[in-house]
This record gives structure tokens, C-alpha cells and sequence, in this order.
């Protein structure tokens, strides 16, 4: 890499002649080389899916989560450094319940990415701190309808039909164009998000994963919560079935 | 020698996306003796291996109780151990003086992966030196969790950390799944062996440099060392297994009973 | 200074406004009843006819939470307790909040409110049912707190309570418990000023935690001497 050696990449505060912040660069190489998670936004909720490695037979089921509620409508998958996301997660719950308490209705998802790529933004100013090592998608359903964001260290943000964050971002971008985002109900795209994580994956290279399935639609009374264990299995069965297909051709 | 400009705080990316300070506080916990914990589905326990300095100094004590219903075990700098275990005890005695009830372990160990999270994104601070193995019951049945210097944790029904700790982790990967129907002693039992996977050529395990925590579903975090861990000792003594007791190997890393000089020991 | 503290000490709402009347409830066999009627009085005047005092909360909602004394303290009280249901909920740990808990809870903030002479201006009364156990409890606006088989409120700490005492068994069926709630808070009505006939009755037990459509007492104004008064007898009093 060029900026390497040159000085101008030490800080976060310290722009390269040609005008770029190389330690935010290299703190979106956190998320890059992390699980990649995907996010659909449907005509009837929002869906998220994360995989993880197995890291050991030891650890107990469901540990090590990457998806997690914000509010009862608004939920956060993270890639990245989860102990950097967790910070990123904790400031989005404080801000709901703000929003809350302060105005009566629930935070709606343009504010809560906002709020979070703004102070994440933050971090990318000053040299006392460094910028967050981690990339969240924000699924959120309240009153303005089902929306999908993702949020990056830099603290940029947009809002997405669907997206991809991690190491397989750019297959999975390419994979979920294909999908038709005005017809597809929130447990058809469970299975989709699925598959797309899986056909990202090559068994022969890296560690076995497993998934993190969340969504927040009408089926799950537009609450953010994990979907329901036989339809994670049927999910991860499918996925498993169309990846075996992809490496017989 | 290379010298790498970005390893010295941890307020600064490598261009591989690493946080490189953060990296060596966990090799931290990797120069700490060993720590083992494990559960069944009425106990959760721990069990670790003390060092002493000489041989007129006594051995450093690795496990803290916490609560009632929960207690550390630790690998690493015990300085930032005692500093992690006294907010804990904070935390455990609010929520008691709050709710009238023991607080939910896994609850915690997330307040305290926060809690490492901060010293690794700001300057001036640096990361914990220490990984810990929480154990405690509470509404939710026993728990066993691992934290790390990074902020990163994780729940186990098997774990071990530390020096040589890949050894224990064989151990029980090799035996973790007969463990939820196992009683007390059983457990204690396959928590010595693991131990005794950790130690260095010609070491061995007695009653003076092994301690055991547990902790029931009705609550009682209770400590083993010395006389009350002694039996146990002894039990599995003439077991298979184990180092062997020949001169050390020469590749081996340094002994467990001499560790590296330094400002602060790890243990 | 010091002659001065009692002027000079920094208080805040001490008294109530709009406020709720008496709660009354009782254990049974395998629950709990709660009782209170559906009036918000703005001093003598019955300003808010059919608001509900008792609402199920936590997480699960399986924890009865019924409160006498000024409503918007109840509400603000709730409006508490629902955002620290949601951070339960985003925790998606297994754990919610049990009676017992979240009345240690409420009570400490109730203690540390009045600590700050600023209380929040409610009797209040916490049902629940959890591993095969009962648990009712209550506390005051001044963080007391105490768990019992029949509590009342308010006037009915004075007028329902030995009513309560009189008729209560631990091993009442949940009709008997019914008949001597729905009995007290009929005298309650007959004798308290600010009291309504429109009651709301909460169940607690192993199926969950219910709160009951207003009811309306039957009542009975035809006794001698509520027709003739108590005029005849020349001190006013019956």
C-alpha cells in the first residue's frame, strides 16, 4: 500500500496530500476482513442476516450475538469489531429511549442512522480516539414503514432495498440485485438473505459459520427479533442445499 | 529489526485493519498460568494454577469471588484483575441494594466487555491485561464466560485460558459433553485433569498451587485451596495423563514457576 | 442560615393534583385480586370518570402494577417501567424483571424521589405469580414498603382493610375472593367521597396476569335509614 512508511497515515487527524484520511481507510479494512452481513428491506419488513464462525464446539448456542435490538421496532447487525459495534449498538438503545421518553412516539429509522453516523463521525476527528472498527446495517419499522440502513466508520450513511457489509460485500451486492425487493415478503427473503450469505462462503477456505437471522415485519408484529427457530432452520437448511448445488456446477 | 510504526497505542489502525496493542494485551492473558472452567447443568466452576514468585513467597490467588452467586477466575496481569473484580463486586452489591436479587451473570459480563471496550479507543488508556472466567448461576440456570482484553466474550459450557491452555482446551473438548449430568466431584475431577494438561515438563499439581470456585443453582460461590482442595488432588493423582516428568524439553516455553521479569507479572 | 432552613429548603410538588382512590387486593388460592375503581378526583371534584389505575407491565407483562394518589406520577411511573421493558426486551437474555424485583425497584426510586423532596405522590400495589409462587406487595410515597395476603390503600387502609381481615382465608376459591373485594369496594364506595362504583378488578395467577373491563357495583340506597338521613337524630351522623 502506498501510504505506507509515507507519515501521512498515523493519525486520524492527518490528511495525505492527495487528500485522503488513511486511518479511516484502514479502519473500514476491519469490517472488510470481517463476516459479511446482508439486509433486506421488503414491502413487508426488513431482514438481516449475519453469519459467524464456529469458533469451538465449546461454545454454548446463540453466544457471541451480531445482531441485537435497539428498540422493540429497530434492531442493529454488526460486522467488524463486535466489542467496537457493541459501543456503537449501546449508543443507538440510549438514543431510542431518548427519542422515546422526549417526543412519545417511536425513534424512526432516518433518525436513529443519523444520530449513530454522526457520532461515529466524531470519532473520525479527533486524535485522542481512533474511528469505530466496525460497519452496522439499521433495520428499523415504525411509522414511516419498513427501512434499511447501513452506517460505515468514515460515518457515512445511506439508506438501502438492500445491502452488504463484510469481507463478501461485493458478491452479496451482486447476488441481492437480482432479487425482486417489491414482491418479496419478509420470510421469503429469510431464506434469500440465507442463501446469499452461503453462496459468499467457500468451505474449502474458511472456518465453518453458522447464521444470525433477525427481522422486524407485520409477521413478527413489527417488533425486531430473532425469527423463530424452524424458520432459521429451514433457512440455513436451504442455504446449505443451494451452496452444495453451486459447488456441484 | 522491523520496527512497526503502528503497534505502540491503540488508538491507531495498522493498514491491515488491526489494532496491534490490542492484540498484545491479549498475550498478555496468554503469559498468565492457567485457567479452566467448566459446567454442568446444576454447577458452574473454575479452577486455576498459582505461581510464586520464590520458594519462600506464597502463591498468587487467581480466583475472586464476586457475589453469592458468582466468582472470577483469572489469567493475566492480576493488578487489572483486582480493578475488573472490584467493579463487579460494585455492580453485584447496587443491584442487590436495587432489586432485592442476585444479579444475571451474562448481564454483567457484557457490563465489563464495555467496560475493556473503553480503554481500547482512547488515548492515553490502554487495553486490560487480563482474560477472566466468569462463573455463576442465576434465574437462568449456570454460566461460564469467558472476557478478553479486546472487549470481546463469549459463553462456554467448557473453556480454558492461559499458558498452555490449548492443552486443557483439548481436554475438554474431548470431554465436555458428559458433563451436564456430571455431580460436583466429577466435575472438580475432569477440572484438575484439564489443569494438569497445562502444566510445564516437570511440574505437578498439589494442593498448594491448585484452587477451585463454584457455584450452585441455589447460589454459595465457594473456594477449594490448600487442605479443602487437597483430596482432590491426591484423587486424581494416579489418573494417565498429564506432562511428562523427565528435564524439560528445550523448545519449551518458560517454566511456570519462573515467570518473565517485568514491572508487572502476569499469573 | 440555619433559622432559615425550613424557608429556604428546595422542595418541589409535595401535594397532588388530579388523584386516584383507594387500591384494595387480596391473595387466594393460587392468585392474587386487585381491586380499584375507575375515578381521578381534581380535589372533591370527580374530574376524569373512567381512567384505569391498574395495568399489567414488565416484559412479559405478567406483573400487576395498581396505584393509587396522583395519576400523572402512575403514569410517569409506567413510563418508566416500559423503557426498562424494552431494555429487557433488546437483551434477549431469558431474564425479565419479577414482581418482587421490579417492587424493590420502584420503591427505592419512590425512597430516593422523597429523599429529594420530590415525590412521586403514589400508594402503589404489585402483583404477581412466578415459579408456583404469590406475590403481592406495596409501598408508599415514602419508599415503604412491605409484602402481606390482603393490603389496601388509601381510605381502605382504614375502612376495607378490617372488612378484609374478617373474611379472608388463605384457602379461598377465586369467587370468594371476588365476592369479599367487590364487597369492600362497595363499602368503600358507600363511605368514601372519592370513590366511584366503576371498578376495574385485576387477576395475577398461573395463567398470567389480566386486567378486567370496568364493572359497575350493584348498590342499594333503599335502607331506612339512608332514605330518612341521619337529620333526626341531632348531631348530623347516622
Amino acid at each position: 500500500m502506498s501510504s505506507i512508511g509515507t507519515g501521512y497515515d498515523q493519525s486520524t487527524t492527518t490528511f495525505s496530500p492527495d487528500g485522503r484520511v488513511f486511518q479511516v481507510e484502514y479502519a473500514t479494512k476491519a469490517v472488510d476482513i470481517s463476516s459479511t452481513a446482508v439486509g433486506i428491506r421488503c414491502k413487508d419488513g426488513v431482514v438481516m442476516c449475519v453469519e459467524k464462525p464456529k469458533l469451538s464446539k465449546m461454545l454454548v448456542e446463540g453466544t457471541n450475538r451480531r445482531i441485537m435490538t435497539v428498540d422493540k421496532h429497530s434492531g442493529i447487525c454488526i460486522s467488524g469489531m463486535i466489542a467496537d459495534a457493541r459501543q456503537i449498538v449501546n449508543y443507538g438503545r440510549r438514543e431510542a429511549t431518548g427519542y422515546l421518553d422526549f417526543s412519545g412516539s417511536p425513534i424512526p429509522g432516518s433518525v436513529l442512522a443519523s444520530r449513530i453516523s454522526m457520532m461515529m463521525h466524531t470519532y473520525t476527528l479527533y486524535w485522542t480516539v481512533r474511528p469505530f472498527g466496525a460497519s452496522v446495517l439499521i433495520a428499523s419499522y415504525a411509522e414511516e414503514g419498513p427501512q434499511l440502513y447501513s452506517v460505515d466508520p468514515s460515518g457515512v450513511s445511506y439508506r438501502y432495498f438492500a445491502t452488504a457489509i463484510g469481507k463478501g460485500k461485493n458478491g452479496a451486492k451482486s447476488q441481492l440485485e437480482k432479487l425482486d425487493l417489491t414482491t418479496l415478503t419478509a420470510r421469503e427473503a429469510v431464506i434469500e438473505a440465507a442463501k446469499v450469505i452461503y453462496s459468499q462462503h467457500d468451505p474449502s477456505k474458511e472456518k465453518p459459520i453458522e447464521l444470525e437471522i433477525s427481522w422486524v415485519c407485520d409477521e413478527s408484529n413489527k417488533m425486531h427479533q430473532l425469527v423463530p427457530p424452524a424458520l432459521h432452520a429451514e433457512a440455513e437448511a436451504a442455504a446449505k442445499a443451494y451452496r452444495e448445488a453451486m459447488d456441484d456446477d | 529489526m522491523f520496527r512497526n510504526q503502528y503497534d505502540t497505542d491503540c488508538i491507531t489502525w495498522s493498514p491491515a485493519g488491526r489494532i496491534h496493542q490490542i492484540e498484545y494485551a491479549m498475550e498478555a492473558v496468554k503469559q498468565g498460568s492457567a485457567a479452566i472452567g467448566l459446567r454442568s447443568n446444576a454447577f458452574a466452576l473454575v479452577a486455576t494454577l498459582k505461581r510464586s514468585s520464590s520458594e519462600l513467597s506464597s502463591y498468587q490467588k487467581k480466583i475472586f469471588k464476586i457475589d453469592d452467586n458468582m466468582g472470577i477466575g483469572i489469567a493475566g496481569l492480576v493488578a487489572d484483575a483486582r480493578v475488573i473484580a472490584k467493579y463487579m463486586r460494585t455492580e453485584c452489591i447496587n443491584h442487590r441494594y436495587v432489586y432485592d436479587a442476585p444479579m444475571q451473570v451474562g448481564r454483567l459480563v457484557v457490563q465489563v466487555a464495555d467496560k475493556s471496550q473503553i480503554g481500547t479507543q482512547q488515548v492515553g488508556r490502554r487495553p486490560y491485561g487480563v482474560g477472566l472466567l466468569v462463573v455463576g448461576s442465576d434465574g437462568t440456570g449456570p454460566h461460564l464466560f469467558e472476557t478478553q482484553p479486546s472487549g470481546q466474550y463469549f459463553e462456554y459450557k467448557a473453556m480454558a485460558i492461559g499458558a498452555r491452555s490449548q492443552a486443557g482446551r483439548t481436554y475438554l473438548e474431548k470431554h465436555f459433553e458428559e458433563f451436564p449430568e456430571l455431580g460436583l466431584d466429577d466435575l472438580i475431577k475432569h477440572a484438575l485433569l484439564a489443569l494438569r494438561e497445562t502444566l510445564s515438563t516437570g511440574q505437578e499439581l498439589t494442593a498448594a498451587n491448585v484452587a477451585v470456585g463454584y457455584c450452585g443453582l441455589q447460589g454459595g460461590f465457594t473456594i477449594l485451596e490448600d487442605e479443602t482442595i487437597a483430596p482432590y488432588v491426591d484423587a486424581v493423582k494416579g489418573t494417565p495423563g498429564g506432562p511428562p516428568m523427565e528435564e524439560a524439553a528445550p523448545e519449551e516455553a518458560p517454566p511456570a514457576e519462573a515467570p518473565a521479569e517485568g514491572a508487572m507479572d502476569t499469573e | 442560615m440555619q433559622a432559615h432552613a425550613p424557608e429556604s429548603a428546595f422542595t418541589r410538588t409535595t401535594n397532588p393534583l388530579v388523584t386516584g382512590g383507594s387500591v384494595v387486593a387480596l391473595k387466594y388460592a393460587g392468585g392474587v385480586l386487585v381491586a380499584t375503581d375507575t375515578l381521578a378526583s381534581y380535589g372533591s371534584l370527580a374530574r376524569f370518570e373512567n381512567v384505569c389505575r391498574m395495568s399489567t407491565v414488565g416484559m412479559n407483562h405478567d406483573v400487576l402494577l395498581a396505584a393509587g394518589g396522583d395519576y400523572s406520577d402512575y403514569q410517569q411511573m409506567l413510563k418508566m417501567i416500559d423503557i426498562r421493558a424494552t431494555q429487557e426486551f433488546a437483551l434477549d437474555d431469558g431474564a425479565a424483571l419479577s414482581a418482587s424485583e421490579m417492587h424493590h425497584w420502584l420503591t427505592r426510586i419512590l425512597y430516593q424521589r422523597r429523599s429529594k423532596m420530590d415525590p412521586l405522590w403514589n400508594q402503589i400495589v404489585i402483583a404477581g405469580f412466578r415459579d408456583g409462587q404469590v406475590y403481592l406487595g406495596t409501598s408508599d410515597l415514602y419508599g415503604t414498603m412491605y409484602t402481606e395476603d390482603i393490603i389496601a390503600t388509601g381510605l381502605g387502609a382504614h375502612m376495607a382493610l378490617p372488612l378484609l381481615r374478617k373474611g379472608w382465608r388463605a384457602d379461598m376459591s377465586e369467587a370468594e375472593a371476588r365476592k369479599l373485594l367487590e364487597d369492600c369496594m362497595r363499602v368503600l364506595f358507600y363511605r368514601d367521597t372519592r370513590a366511584s362504583a366503576n371498578i376495574n378488578i385485576g387477576k395475577v395467577d398461573a395463567s398470567g396476569c389480566t386486567v378486567s373491563a370496568p364493572i359497575k357495583l350493584e348498590t342499594f340506597w333503599e335502607h331506612p335509614e339512608f332514605v330518612r338521613g341521619g337529620g333526626h337524630l341531632g348531631n348530623g351522623s347516622w
